[in-house]
Order: C-alpha cells, then structure tokens, then sequence
C-alpha cells in the first residue's frame, strides 16, 4: 500500500465527513467535527477492533451491494448517550441500565446520515452509484459486533479500512464516536486514480 | 399529506413540522409496501417519502404513485447524495429532494416550492 495513495483516501473521508458535520453542527445544539482520519488495510473485524470495547459498543452499519461490496460503521459508546442526544435532538436521553428503542433509533438515524455522507464522497468521486442497504443496528463486544457484520460481508475478505474520530460537543460534555468505510482494494485503487493527492 | 420514513425519529419530527406549518398529515407508512397501500386509499396531493427503507425502496415508490396519480408532488428526503441517484429520482418524477438532516425552514421552503 502506498502512503501517497493513503492520503488521498483520507482527504476525501474528512471532506465528505467536514460538510456533513458542519450541515448537522447548524440545524442541531452539538458542535461536531472531524478529529482525524487514517488508512490501514485489514478485515472487517481489524476494522471494528479500532474501537475501545472497555465497555459494549453501539454500532450502526450497512453495506452497500456491489460485486465487491462496501460497508460502513459507526461506532458509539453507549454511556455517552446522554451527550450524543443532546447534541443530535436537543434533548437529554437518560441513560438507563440498557440502551432503549429511542435510543437505537436517535443512533440509527445519526448513524445513516453520516455514513450515507462518507460513502456519497467515494461514490460521488467515482461517478459510481450504489443503493445502500437499510442501516442496522447492533450493541455489544467485539464479537457481537463482528458477528453481526459477518451477515452483511465476508469477515475473511480484506478490505481498505478509513477510520474518522469524530468529537461532538454540547454545553460542558463530549462524546467520541468513530467513522470507519470498508473499501474493498479495487475501489480503493480506483479513487487513488482518480483522485491525486494535493 | 402523506409521510413515509422507516425512522420513528423523522416520522415524528416531520409530523409535527408539518402540523405547525398547517398541514393535515393523512397518512403514515414506515415501509414502501404500506406506502404504496395508504397512498392508493387515501389520494393525498403531497407525499415526503424516504428513499432507504425496509421492502420497496423510494425509488420504486416513486414509481409506483407516479403511475397511481402522474401530478401528485413527492419530495423525497434521504441522506443518500449521490449524483446518479438524485437524477433518477427527478427523472422519475420526484418533485424536490430534502437531504437529511434537515430543519423547519429548510422544509418549509421546500413545501413553498413545491405547492
């Protein structure tokens, strides 16, 4: 893998995920932005073991049905609901023994938003278009996770992994939340065409 | 007024935008099939319609209750901004698209357009 060809991934990860969360910073209370963003190579279960499981994950993810299918996720932790709610909606989910429907539907929708804007920017940049699937959602450890996202892709199958940290901010408390889109190498190899670094 | 979307969350924040705006919200579907099912019953002149959803998608809806009604306004309202996509959905009859998220004003404005 050639880290020129990283870069390139990268800026256009953090451009598409900068405007999407600038949209979403001005019609919602939270502040949110792109922390940073990074390419590594892997499966789907390297992907997802990025995040800090100390406590069970909440995660959002769809694949988008190709030949090679592509898939994102989001990943959350769920004792930061009350902050991520806050930020989205305006209003405080509190944050109970287990995550609730409203909960997993304020995630799902977030979660939507801003992986369909991730893959819009790759897709877009092709000239490529892909129906992405219904979002799902799944809580638990990594291998609940991974399970899960065994149902939507082959776990074995290696991927282009792009990882954003995303902060978002609302009065005194900040969530962290990541991003991550799974690409598999031909489409990799195509946006680096397509796309020279600056 | 007819509203579509899989998400508990968009339905009821659609609803009440468009009670506030004066609408009457005839009917709601949370999936392509019921969509095209209240749609045929209750004829309303406006539909908000997801484009990702469980069963028939958005653009299959479209097509559907284009053929139903040809001058019915449908303003799709999806996260998914794709080029090609968005071209098909006003080739194929979607009066506006409204990207998620999106505010009052933003479908307020839409609805001005559109009516």
């Amino acid at each position: 893998m050639n880290p020129n060809s990283n870069v390139t991934l990268e800026n256009l990860a953090a451009s598409s995920l900068a405007q999407c969360l600038l949209r979403i910073s001005r019609v919602s209370p939270g502040t949110w932005q792109v922390l940073g963003v990074k390419v590594s190579a892997g499966t789907a279960v390297d992907a997802v073991k990025q995040h800090d499981f100390k406590n069970p994950a909440a995660a959002v993810y769809f694949n988008l049905p190709d030949v090679s299918p592509l898939a994102a996720i989001m990943l959350f932790n769920p004792n930061d609901m009350m902050c991520i709610s806050k930020c989205f909606t305006g209003h405080s989910f509190p944050r109970g023994s287990f995550t609730t429907p409203a909960d997993e539907v304020m995630l799902t929708e977030l979660g939507n938003i801003v992986l369909n804007a991730m893959m819009n920017g790759f897709l877009n940049a092709l000239k490529k278009c892909l129906m992405p699937a219904v979002p799902q959602f799944v809580e638990g450890d990594v291998h609940r996770v991974t399970g899960e996202l065994g149902k939507i892709l082959n776990p074995n199958q290696g991927f282009r992994i792009i990882t954003a940290a995303l902060a978002l901010q609302c009065d005194d408390s900040v969530a962290m939340s990541e991003v991550v889109a799974l690409l598999p190498e031909e489409i990799a190899l195509k946006l680096e065409l397509l796309q020279p670094p600056a | 007024m007819l509203v579509v979307d899989d998400s508990d969350l968009i339905m009821e924040m659609a609803k009440a935008f468009l009670t506030a705006m004066g609408h009457e919200v005839v009917g709601e579907a949370y999936n392509g099939n019921d969509a095209v099912k209240i749609f045929t019953e209750k004829r309303p002149d406006l539909v908000l319609l997801d484009l990702v959803m469980p069963g028939k998608n958005g653009m299959q809806v479209l097509q559907e209750i284009k053929a139903i009604d040809p001058v019915v306004n449908v303003v799709m309202i999806t996260a998914v901004q794709q080029d090609p996509i968005s071209r098909e959905l006003l080739s194929k009859g979607a009066t506006a698209i409204l990207n998620k998220p999106f505010i009052y004003d933003e479908l307020e404005a839409v609805l001005k357009q559109v009516q």
